[in-house]
């Protein structure tokens, strides 16, 4: 099956009448953006149905799902209850702790997107390993609260083929921590971190100026 | 007549004026150099700063200022308090804070805690390896370790203090991997149903999984293994102990620099429904010596909170237990002695990286990784008969080489080459009775509650501890945790609750 990402992430490419990525109503109700599973979608099958807040995408299809201006869904998403989920793009959402309840039980979950989060963290990465049966790709660019322990955690994803880390200015040595990845998870593919960013974003160059 | 008067005006002002810029210099340069005047000009400069030192002291002296005749010493504990709590560890702090969080008033309960080194050169609390599991066999510890893994979790729900950084506890998720021979493996496998009831997150593995899993262990005699997958790890016990301290001492929490050195009791006899006399203590005030000076405050009190960790057993025979030499449960000491334990720092360059969790072998032998840069810790309970005297805390290093570093590396081989880089010895509160936590009231003592005796699981088990012995003081009884199992009860019966996961 072709394993198309759909849109990419391109904002301007995504009609903002249909897609509300932030429901201020829903965020309040239930912290971390997500209803449980099993709420409008039937639970049994291969995979449970989640609804999330952002959109998604089933195995075989090539189109995404969105929710309209009243937070619903297109009707026919009843028809997809026995598909497993294969991606979620949870990108900026004020998904928690306790909201990774939803993903870490999508057992053929092959794509996370998790970047720009503001509330994941080194606790969130830990329930990973959940997924260490499928995940094969997984963001986590721009979490702020996301430290070199954290990524420690994701030695358990032995299937992960691509990491994506762009953005994570505040972790300490990060050439360092993709050199200790790599070394756990010899086929994954790191992204975003330079091998010479020692010292913060500080280049290697910068620092051989510094001392000459 | 007018004319004259005229030029003899303008000669006059004419004078006057050439008189004024000139005549006015020589004059002052004649007084300066005459000594009685110089005198004078210091006289008043003197003056002038004379007052300003006097205008000073009055200023001091008027009320609304901090000095006063009589010398105070502003160290010295309150004359009364409600609760006092013995020692300044994680346990004290714990209690402290928990006491304030829950008094429904605000400043209904005083509490005071005293600790005696505020160095806190030999506390157990801060010379801990910090490391936290659920890979218990007793049910009570497993839910007071889940609970403090979710207090650290939410810390800054707890913790935060307004205008203070964020507090970051440095967790790190790795897991506990313990390692059974085939003597053990029956009983880890029984553990691991009893954890994954009580809702632990914790897998068993073979040795095919596990040599799959961790490829740099060596599984020679090991039959079974069990994994923390979530909520275990380690993290920096400073950290938790001050933000503790902070948020107890913001919530009106006093804290006391000295030593405990002794209570002042007074007694009743009762006879029990047998005929038997009994005597029934109450503490009424905790005598608070001051570090290096003969003064003492003794503080009234209601309640005294027995957070001394590896001293506990010395604090208890203040009250009077374990002083009596008649047989009845006075009699009886708190079965708690410090224990000296070491932990090595080595450094291996081709050790396992960030996969590594704490590794227990079926040997005793532990280690974690530390940091980034090929770091590890290590160390190893000793037998019985191997116990090093505590008397302080010097690191023996030939016991790295004869017994902690063989076992070691027989589980990981690329520790074969490793370099030790230094050490550290702490004590633990040991249990002598079950190495289990003595939690409650004394039944003899009717106001002295013990929090002691952790053996070595103290710190992962501090935040519960503290909601504990909180509920057992303002509540009357155990509400979210039900720990009467750990209480003083089975001491006297010589039940004992034996934890067989002991590191």
């Amino acid at each position: 099956m072709p394993c198309t990402r759909g849109p990419q992430q391109n904002q301007d490419g995504r009609p903002l009448a249909v897609w509300r990525r932030h429901k201020p109503s829903s965020s309040s109700k239930r912290p971390g953006g997500l209803q449980p599973a099993g709420d409008c979608m039937g639970s049994t099958g291969i995979g449970r149905l989640a609804v999330t807040t952002g959109p998604y995408r089933f195995s075989g299809e090539r189109e995404w799902f969105w929710e309209n201006q009243l937070g619903k869904f297109r009707g026919d998403l009843s028809h997809f209850r026995e598909i497993p989920v294969e991606e979620v793009d949870a990108k900026g959402t004020p998904i928690t702790y306790d909201g990774l309840n939803n993903i870490t039980i999508l057992s053929s979950l092959r794509t996370l997107d998790l970047s720009n989060c503001p509330h994941v963290d080194d606790w969130c990465l830990s329930r990973l390993h959940a997924l260490s049966e499928s995940l094969e790709e997984l963001s986590l660019s721009g979490c702020k609260k996301v430290s070199d322990k954290g990524l420690a955690t994701l030695h358990h994803l032995k299937k992960l083929k691509k990491l994506e880390l762009f953005d994570l200015s505040h972790i300490s040595n990060p050439g360092l921590i993709r050199i200790l990845l790599e070394e756990v998870l010899p086929e994954c593919e790191i992204l975003g971190i330079d091998y010479s960013d020692v010292l913060k974003g500080n280049s290697l160059e910068e620092i051989n100026k510094q001392h000459s | 007549m007018a004319a004259w008067r005229r030029i003899a005006f303008r000669l006059l002002t004419a004078r006057l004026f050439r008189c004024k810029p000139v005549s006015l210099g020589r004059c002052a340069r004649e007084f300066t150099s005459s000594k009685a005047l110089r005198k004078g000009n210091d006289f008043f400069k003197d003056l002038e700063s004379e007052m300003k030192k006097f205008h000073e002291k009055f200023v001091t002296a008027l009320p609304g200022s901090d000095w006063t005749p009589i010398h105070m010493n502003t160290n010295l504990p309150p004359e009364r308090a409600d609760i006092v709590i013995v020692g300044g560890g994680i346990m004290g702090w714990a209690i402290a804070y928990w006491l304030k969080k829950k008094e429904r008033i605000r400043d209904g309960v005083r509490v005071v805690v005293v600790e005696r080194d505020p160095t806190y050169t030999q506390a157990s609390t801060v010379l801990s390896v910090g490391g936290i599991r659920q890979q218990f066999s007793m049910p009570e510890n497993i839910h007071m370790s889940l609970f403090s893994c979710y207090f650290l979790r939410n810390i800054n729900e707890y913790l935060s203090v307004m205008n203070e950084d964020p507090i970051d506890v440095q967790f790190n998720h790795a897991g506990y991997l313990f390692l059974a021979s085939e003597n053990g493996a029956q009983v880890m496998e029984e553990n691991y149903h009893i954890q994954r009831r009580e809702g632990a997150n914790v897998i068993l593995l073979s040795p095919e999984q596990l040599k799959k899993k961790f490829p740099w262990i060596n599984t020679e005699g090991v039959a079974l293994a069990s994994y923390g997958l979530e909520n275990e790890g380690w993290f920096d016990p400073w950290i938790l102990l001050n933000a503790f301290r902070k948020k107890a001492i913001s919530m009106g929490v006093y804290q006391c620099f000295g030593d405990v050195t002794g209570f002042k009791t007074s007694s009743r006899q009762m006879v029990t429904a047998s005929g038997e006399k009994v005597d029934f203590k109450r503490i009424h005030h905790v005598i608070v010596q001051m570090p290096n000076s003969a003064e003492y405050q003794p503080v009234e009190c209601a309640l005294v909170v027995n957070a001394a960790g590896a001293w506990s057993g010395n604090v208890a025979q203040m009250a009077g237990i374990g002083e009596d030499s008649k047989d009845n449960i006075l009699s009886m000491p708190v079965p708690v002695e410090p224990r000296k334990r070491y932990v090595y720092v080595f450094h291996s360059p081709e050790g396992p990286g960030l996969d590594m969790p704490m590794l227990i072998d079926n040997s005793g032998a532990y280690a974690r990784r530390e940091g980034l840069g090929g770091n590890y810790l290590g160390g190893q309970s000793p037998t019985e008969d191997g116990e090093p005297e505590v008397s302080n805390l010097d690191v023996n290093y030939d016991f790295f080489t004869e017994n902690v570093w063989p076992n070691l590396a027989n589980r990981i081989p690329s520790f074969q080459n490793l370099k030790v880089k230094s050490a550290w010895a702490g004590y633990y509160d040991y249990n002598t009775f079950d190495q289990n936590a003595i939690l409650g009231i004394h039944p003899l003592v009717n106001n002295l509650y013990f929090a002691t005796g952790f053996s070595g699981h103290g710190i992962q088990q501090a935040p519960a501890v503290g909601r504990a012995i909180a509920e057992l003081i303002l509540d009357g009884d155990f509400q979210t945790l039900d720990l009467t199992n750990l209480g003083f009860k089975r001491l006297f019966i010589g039940e004992k609750m034996l934890e067989r996961n002991i590191v």
